[in-house]
Parts: structure tokens; sequence; C-alpha cells
């Protein structure tokens, strides 16, 4: 993944350059201080994301922005101590993906970076994914990384759908009850709802299962709890 | 832009009746064919009633909130979720954004940045289908 950050603040471009090598390992990481040599890389380095700041010493941001929207559809995040509402409606509407005004947390940025690159990745992938057959089907679930795939078809499960899956996993073959695993993965509902129980597994169901409405992974015994069964191979990394 | 804004369906789901309605004029205003949920619940059985371009979801909610929304969001629909919360702390932020969603904008809000965000995002789904 190609990086480019354009600010005129070194110490912006050092901070960010730190946050991106701490999340991602396969960062090609370029960076720049003024408009013209942005506009000069994203031709030259086709980068698939760009952070760019709009009060650069040469060429106002928003005249960069829509210079390189002629030369590229990558994903563009304005990261600007600009926080007048008329700059951000522009710098949106003239294809910016994401504003984000300083002070920022760089957490903030880091979790909209990743959300931008999970929808890019989510959009690249579709046809993939719905046009991928269904034969002999692997379940790989990485706790530690809170990441599940079914035949490297990436799965979206929640936090708490995790600790319930990983309860049922760890109990594979015997009954956990729901008020067990909703002891586990809801501690702050202590009236003893076990709907919640019932609505996550559900949701677990259609994720994992090939035909919800008849469940072979997660079933139900009675009304007291779930069992995980069935023929999928589960590898947890710990 | 009216008229074609009229064939995108954007779900608002927040459980104050008065932000349902603030939200859908604004929605309404610029064209968008707006449908409400009053709860994370009733929004998930709306999903299944046909097809949305969008989704505006609230976080502080009876029963299913806005974070538990995210997580029981059906996998096999890529719907983008902006955030409308009242909830300012980067931890909040965060957290969405880890569970699914797109975008996050803090009440109180502007209505022009509601719909310049909203564009943002329908300019790549779009561009997609």
């Amino acid at each position: 993944m190609n990086v480019l950050v354009v600010d005129d603040d070194q110490s912006i471009i050092q901070l960010i350059t730190k946050a991106f090598m701490e999340n991602w390992s396969d960062v090609g990481l370029i960076s720049t201080t003024n408009g013209s040599d942005a506009i000069r890389l994203t031709h030259a380095e086709k980068p698939e994301i760009i952070i760019l700041d709009l009060g650069l010493p040469d060429v106002d941001g928003i005249e960069v922005l829509r210079q390189i929207r002629r030369l590229t559809s990558a994903y563009v995040v304005i990261l600007t101590a600009r926080n007048d509402e008329g700059t951000k409606i522009l710098g949106l509407q003239d294809g910016a993906d994401d504003y984000i005004t300083k002070p920022f947390s760089v957490a903030e940025l880091i979790a909209r970076l990743k959300a931008l690159i999970r929808r890019k990745e989510n959009i690249e992938s579709r046809t993939l994914v719905y046009g991928k057959s269904t034969g002999s089907k692997s379940l790989i679930i990485d706790f530690k990384n809170q990441a599940a795939s079914v035949d490297g078809r990436h799965l979206r499960i929640g936090p708490r759908q995790y600790v319930i899956l990983q309860i049922l996993t760890k109990n594979r073959g015997t009954m956990v009850s729901k008020l067990k695993l909703l002891a586990e993965a809801f501690p702050e509902e202590t009236n003893g709802d076990t709907n919640f129980v019932d609505v996550y597994i559900k949701k677990l169901q259609e994720t994992l299962e090939e035909n919800p409405n008849e469940p072979r992974i997660i079933i139900k015994e009675g009304d007291g709890g779930y069992k995980f069964v069935g023929s999928f191979s589960v590898v947890t990394k710990d | 832009m009216t008229n074609e804004n009229s064939q995108i369906r954007i779900l608002v789901v927040d459980d104050e009746q008065l932000v349902r309605t603030l939200v859908g004029k604004i929605l309404g205003d610029a064209g968008y064919t707006v449908v409400e949920a009053a709860s994370g619940k009733e929004a998930l059985e709306k999903i299944k009633e046909g097809p949305l371009a969008l989704i505006i979801l609230d976080i502080l909610m009876p029963q299913i909130d806005g974070y538990m929304f995210l997580e029981l969001m059906p996998d096999n629909i890529n719907i983008p979720v902006i955030m409308l919360s009242g909830l300012s702390e980067p931890s909040g932020k965060v957290t969405s954004f880890n569970l699914g969603a797109d975008d996050y904008i803090t009440k109180p809000f502007s209505a022009g940045e509601l719909l310049a965000r909203i564009q943002a995002k329908l300019r790549r789904t779009k561009s997609s289908s």
C-alpha cells in the first residue's frame, strides 16, 4: 500500500509515519511539504491513500485536491487546522473521502484510515467474494487478532461474537448455558436477559452457516444453551 | 440532483423522534428517500425490507445500541454507516470505526457537512456498483 503524506509541518509527517509503521507492515510511505510536489508525486508514485494538509506554502490544498482528482481515484483524507464549515463542505465535495481537523487524535486518525481501507478492500473484492465457489470449507478463527475467514473469505465478526465463539469452541461438543454466555459476553447486563445471547448467536449462525435455518455448526440445546459442533475445522492461533 | 437522489434510500436510526425528523427533513430536502427506525432492533428489520444506500446511526439507544447494531449487521450487505452521536470522545469514535462504521459526525452537526459526508461515501459505493 502506497501512502503519500502532504503537510508543511515535518513533525506531523513524522507522527503520521510512525503511526502507519506501527499499524501496517506493508506500507510504502512518501511525503512532501508542498503542493507542487504532491501533484508530481501523485502522478509519479500513484499512491492509494493521500493525507493532505490544506495550508501549504505554494499551492492551496483545495487546489491541490482538485488537481489530484484529475489524476487519480486514490482515497484522500484532508488533515487540516481549517475548521470552518465552508471549507469542510468544499473539500468533501471536491473529492476528499474524509476531513479531519487539527489538533487530532492519532487513534482516531488510524481508526478512520482503517475504515477507509476496509471499504476500499471490500469494494475491490466484492466480485471475487460473491463469485467464489464453495467446495470444501475451512473456518479459521484468529482470536488474538479477532479475525476469521472461511476459505480465505474474511468474515465480519464483532468483539462480543468473538467472545461467544471462543467459549463455544473451547467447549466444543458440550452445551454452554445462555447465562454463562451472557455473563462472559455481556458483563454489563446483570438482569439475566438472555435475549442478547440469542440475537448474537443468530448473527453468528448467519455468518458461519451455509443454511442458518438449519444450523450445523452452532446448534441450540433445548432452551438452556448452545453447542459448537459440525465438520468445520477450527484453527485457533494463540 | 434531487430527482437523481430520490432513488437513494437512507435509513436514519435514532431513538429520539426530534433527531429523526430533523435529519429526515435535511435528507428529504436534498431529494433522498428516508427510512426511519427508532431502535437498533427496528433498524435490523428495516435493512431486510429493501435496498439501502446508507445508514445514519445513533449510538446511545435502549436495548440494541449503535455498537451492537454494527456487530449485528448482516455480512452480505455493504452499506456505508455514518455515526451521528452526541458522544465526542475519541474512544467512542475509535470503537465505532473498529466495529465497521465508515464515518462519525458529532452532534450538534451542520446540515451542509452531513450532506457532504453522505455524498463522499455514496460517491465511492456508486462508482463500484
